[in-house]
């Protein structure tokens, strides 16, 4: 991952982030980045609803 | 004569019922096995020794006079430091949280106390429930970790010094934990104990649930801590709470106990890195159940189900993100290693990944329910192997992580020991709100073989 990045660094800056927020961590974030890949790799119907919507009708919030 | 703190949480309510046994008695025996042996195995974060006494007083009055406040009445219990508990410190492991105290009672708390529980104390957590390790020791091997996240829960319960725990899981940490210390520990279906008041490491995957040593006895508890929770909106659209224990008395009411439970061995995944004692103990676990009358068979796991571990583990770190985004800012230095990598790769990860990873879960949900129609039951190994030495880790929990990720109920009862002695344990998991088939078939495994009887040697 590119720290420096000037996405990255907006999204620290927004959520203020510590200074060193996204520069440790690299082998966990190489797993993290596999991860990503295969979540988008993942061949899914447009239309499914991801888990967690709230079902009104039954009762949730 | 079995001293009262080696009962189980059954025998120790019989007696009580019985008025063989008060539970000052019990509190007492408990009191001093933790004396006796809490130094060297570190179970507990702290014991609320003079609360649980006053309160072992009031419920011995209690009983003389024949008021029985529930099927717990006297009951020591172990509560797990991320539950909060009023007026008493609920640390989470953490030096974010140390001193905190908490001025109302977790959901499942109070419906403990509700039942005649004694709260005798707070049992260590990993920091947040997560991967950084707590002291606690695995009572069968002190040199070995107990597990996480609940591993002072396992360890006390293993070490007999408390009849019955509180533990929650977001990948393995109920089910981990209890197969590494030799007990049984179940992870309800989602939305079948409140969360509320059981400080969140990802609102998605969070599951408390009971922990004890015998199948029995965590029906019991499951009884009393499950149900409706108005500050738990998951808990509302959950079939009413059936009568757990009661079911394990007359299994032949309903068809037998393994007599017409169909038991799916699943064809990959959790046979991936299986240590070999545990994997030969796993498949003499199944052909137990054939004997016991199981109808055993094999099942393929949906394609997608490798994809969904993935998506499990980033909405893991997403959500764990979100939950410490406000105290990371300005206390990073104040985590541990472990979750602060959790935290940090959450940040990263994009939102249109987190929602579809939400999606693979729709779908993975959707295709394991149609699996559970061709059986009843999944057995599988409920750990890669014994509880691994040393203090550093806790294990892994990628045999357990399948059934967070879904919601699905799943349990560990023992099912065997390696040969240097440590435990071992068999996962049954199920449908959503199914837990009673799960509880059968545990109770008839526990029934016919001899590892629930097991005391480590300490």
């Amino acid at each position: 991952m590119n720290a420096d990045h000037a996405g990255v660094g907006w999204t620290r800056a927004l959520l203020d982030l510590p200074a060193e927020s996204g520069e440790l961590f690299a082998a966990e974030w190489e797993t993290v980045r596999r991860r990503i890949t295969i979540v988008h790799e993942t061949a899914l119907p447009r239309e499914t609803e991801p888990a967690g919507a709230p079902r009104l009708a039954r009762g949730d919030r | 004569m079995t001293e009262p703190y080696a009962l189980s949480l059954s025998e120790a309510a019989a007696a009580i019922t019985g008025r063989r046994l008060t539970p000052v008695d019990l509190l007492d025996s408990t009191v001093g096995r933790i004396r006796e042996v809490d130094p060297r195995v570190l179970a507990w974060a702290r014991v609320c020794i003079e609360d649980a006494q006053r309160e072992a007083r009031r419920l011995t009055d209690l009983q003389t006079a024949g008021t029985m406040l529930g099927p717990l009445h006297g009951i020591p219990i172990g509560v797990k430091d991320i539950f909060y508990t009023a007026g008493v410190e609920t640390a989470c492991g953490s030096r974010i949280m140390a001193g905190f105290v908490p001025g109302y009672d977790a959901t499942a708390v109070a419906r403990l106390r509700q039942a005649g529980a004694i709260i005798l104390g707070k049992t260590h957590t990993t920091e947040f429930a997560s991967f950084d390790p707590s002291p606690a020791r695995n009572p069968w091997a002190l040199d070995h970790t107990p597990g996480g996240s609940s591993s002072g829960s396992a360890a006390a319960l293993a070490a007999r010094m408390c009849q019955g725990a509180l533990g929650s899981q977001t990948s393995g940490s109920i089910v981990r934990p209890a197969a590494f210390c030799g007990i049984v520990g179940l992870k309800p279906t989602f939305g079948r104990v409140s969360r509320h008041g059981v400080h969140p490491l990802a609102w998605t995957l969070d599951h408390p649930g009971p922990m004890a040593r015998t199948v029995r006895d965590v029906a019991v508890l499951l009884e009393v801590i499950a149900g409706s929770d108005p500050h738990d909106p998951a808990t509302l659209a959950a079939p009413p709470v059936p009568r757990y224990a009661a079911a394990l008395e007359s299994p032949g009411a309903e068809g037998g106990a393994l007599g017409r439970v169909r038991i799916g061995v699943p064809d990959r995944y959790f046979t991936d890195g299986l240590d070999p004692e545990a994997a030969r103990a796993s498949q003499e676990a199944v052909d137990t159940l054939g004997r016991l009358g199981g109808r055993v068979q094999p099942v393929t796991l949906p394609a997608l189900f490798e994809a969904g571990m993935e998506a499990h583990e980033l909405i893991h770190n997403v959500e764990a993100a979100a939950v410490h985004i406000e105290t990371y800012r300005t206390r990073a230095a104040d985590y541990g290693q472990k979750l602060r990598a959790i935290i940090e790769t959450g940040f990263q990860v994009p939102g249109p990944t987190y929602v579809r990873a939400q999606q693979i879960r729709t779908r993975l949900i959707d295709a394991m329910r149609t699996l559970l129609t061709e059986v009843d039951v999944l057995a599988t190994p409920a750990a890669l192997g014994p509880a691994p030495r040393g203090l550093a880790a806790t294990g892994s929990p990628v045999l357990n992580r399948p059934f967070s990720f879904l919601g699905f109920p799943s349990l560990t009862v023992p099912c065997g020991r390696t040969d240097a002695g440590l435990p071992l344990g068999l996962q049954l998991a199920g449908r959503p709100f199914d837990e009673i088939t799960l509880l059968r078939a545990a109770a008839a495994f526990e029934a016919a073989t001899p590892w629930a009887r097991h005391v480590p040697p300490l």
